[in-house]
């Protein structure tokens, strides 16, 4: 068993990492916060819906 | 230690990614991947969940202690455990953070032609009243739940159509519940046709992000997303895209693959990579694609991505596929149920907004004074925890989640077999840009 074996062996890609550019960059997040959904649309259109009412209790809230 | 046996994580995942070098991720925790060199490689390939720690270190000739240590560097994030108890990304017991879809127009200007600067403040966008009663139920669940961060995304029609109606909102609402120890984020879902000066201070001032809607590069955008008058709008969101990202402006694009457009695909990745800019590719739903066309012009588009990582793009950083989380992986696919929801234009409360106006979906309103927030979301539809048994056993279950609540089939996402194909793919590339960082700073 030779030394560079044991260094081989003890290669810690992370550990390395993390010295060099910090915990933060290694752990990753999605790119972004949204999900699929953002691409759908609402199946409502402004001809069956008037989107002026304001529901009838809202009088209640102030 | 040397009589205790290492049993390999059932989720691992471990691949070549050049003669010398492989990965090895574990697909349920969390920023788990690791490159190894052949020793090591050779090591995790004689892990056969049997044999204990000495047995090992003697049949492969390594000493003991050496063994051990790389044993334990594999445990940190559980490619390998010492008895056979690994970690499952869950539920937290407390809530924490919110996020809402908040649909604040029916409106869009590319339907409306070219006057989009009359349109700014028309009517047909969420009324004062009511945003005033949303701000209410902000403040209210905020106290009663503890919540420290909250991210509203302001989506319609075209919310920047309503920047008037929320330029004064947003100033208030962070102001009142920073005061109450929330932070309070915001973002446009937007189609990037209209962006002033005004609406750009605002946005650098408050910090909002925008994610935008790209459906292809030039004309295969100008296809779908076409002023009144016919005229295509590309050539302006690429004008706004970069006019964001010099202002540095959080912005990412969102392009849904269709027939339509993916022959495009590759042409697109080019731009965006070049742009430098987050992107996320997502497959329509409840709409049939060509999938073999889907696969050669997807891997086409990843082919771009790798060659890009060789020269210093960050795919880690900029491309998302789908609503696959490789990394913070999850336990379920968006906040819907758990954490967020989506508030229409008259405050009405859905479980996504997709749901809006369908009567045969539950909902509650911000009108209700008896329920806050969190009591709607609990108290509304929950389709998230409906997942197929082939996803309780599946390697990827963190990463996908079965996919979109609202359009699994049979409790699975319609991609699921494409996702089999192209999460390794995924992986792949993340495991090559770690290997180019480890090379640039020669450290392998
Ligand atoms: S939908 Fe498919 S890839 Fe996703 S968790 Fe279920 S089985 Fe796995």
């Amino acid at each position: 068993m030779t030394a560079i074996h044991s260094n081989d062996i003890l290669f810690d890609d992370f550990s390395i990492l993390k010295e060099l550019v910090g915990q933060r960059q290694l752990n990753l997040s999605s790119p972004t916060t949204d999900c699929d959904c953002i691409g759908y649309t609402v199946p409502v259109s402004d001809d069956n819906h008037d989107t002026n009412q304001v529901a009838p209790t809202a009088g209640q809230a102030d | 230690m040397t009589t205790t046996i290492p049993i390999k994580s059932p989720q691992l995942l471990v691949r070549p990614i050049d003669e010398k070098h492989f990965y090895v991720v574990n697909c349920s925790f969390p920023n788990s991947l690791r490159i190894l060199n052949r020793a090591q490689y050779r090591i995790l390939a004689a892990i056969d969940n049997q044999t204990p720690v000495a047995a090992l270190g003697d049949k492969l000739a390594i000493e003991a202690d050496v063994l051990e240590q790389f044993l334990e560097i594999l445990s940190q994030t559980e490619i390998i455990q010492f008895d056979d108890q690994f970690s499952k990304p869950q539920k937290p017991g407390r809530l924490q953070s919110l996020n809402f879809w908040v649909h604040t127009t029916n409106r869009c200007n590319l339907s409306c032609g070219y006057c989009y600067i009359s349109t700014l403040n028309s009517t047909g966008g969420m009324v004062e009243a009511t945003q005033k009663q949303l701000l209410h139920k902000l403040v209210q669940t905020v106290t009663q739940r503890k919540i420290s961060h909250i991210k509203l995304r302001l989506a319609g029609g075209e919310p920047l159509s309503q920047f008037k109606a929320w330029q004064a909102f947003i100033p208030e609402a962070k102001r009142i519940l920073s005061e109450l120890g929330c932070s309070l984020e915001f973002s446009f879902i937007t189609n990037l046709t209209i962006l002033t000066d005004e609406i750009l201070a605002f946005s650098k001032e408050y910090r909002i992000g925008y994610g935008v809607s790209l459906d292809g590069l030039d004309a295969d955008h100008d296809a779908t997303r076409k002023f009144r008058s016919g005229a295509g709008s590309f050539h302006m969101i690429d004008r706004n895209l970069r006019t964001l990202l010099q202002h540095h402006i959080p912005v990412s694009t969102n392009t849904v693959i269709t027939n339509a457009n993916l022959a495009g695909l590759p042409h697109l990745t080019r731009y965006l990579i070049d742009l430098d800019i987050p992107f996320r590719y997502s497959i329509v739903k409840g709409q049939a694609i060509d999938a073999e066309l889907l696969e050669t012009h997807l891997s086409e588009s990843y082919a771009l991505m790798k060659d890009a990582i060789q020269e210093g793009w960050s795919f880690s950083r900029r491309h998302q596929f789908c609503d696959l989380k490789p990394n913070e992986l999850g336990f379920q696919t968006c906040a819907s149920g758990f954490s967020g929801g989506a508030i229409y234009v008259d405050g009405t409360v859905n479980y996504c907004h997709v749901h809006f106006g369908d009567p045969t979906q539950l909902a509650h309103t911000i009108f209700d004074d008896t329920l806050d927030l969190v009591d709607m979301i609990e108290q509304g539809s929950h389709y998230e925890d409906m997942k197929s048994t082939d996803c309780q056993s599946c390697r990827y279950k963190a990463v996908c989640t079965s996919g979109c609540p609202v359009y699994r089939l049979n409790g699975k996402d319609p991609q699921c077999s494409l996702y089999h194909r192209f999460i390794p793919l995924i992986y792949d590339l993340q495991a090559r840009e770690r290997l180019k960082l480890l090379q640039d700073y020669t450290m392998i």
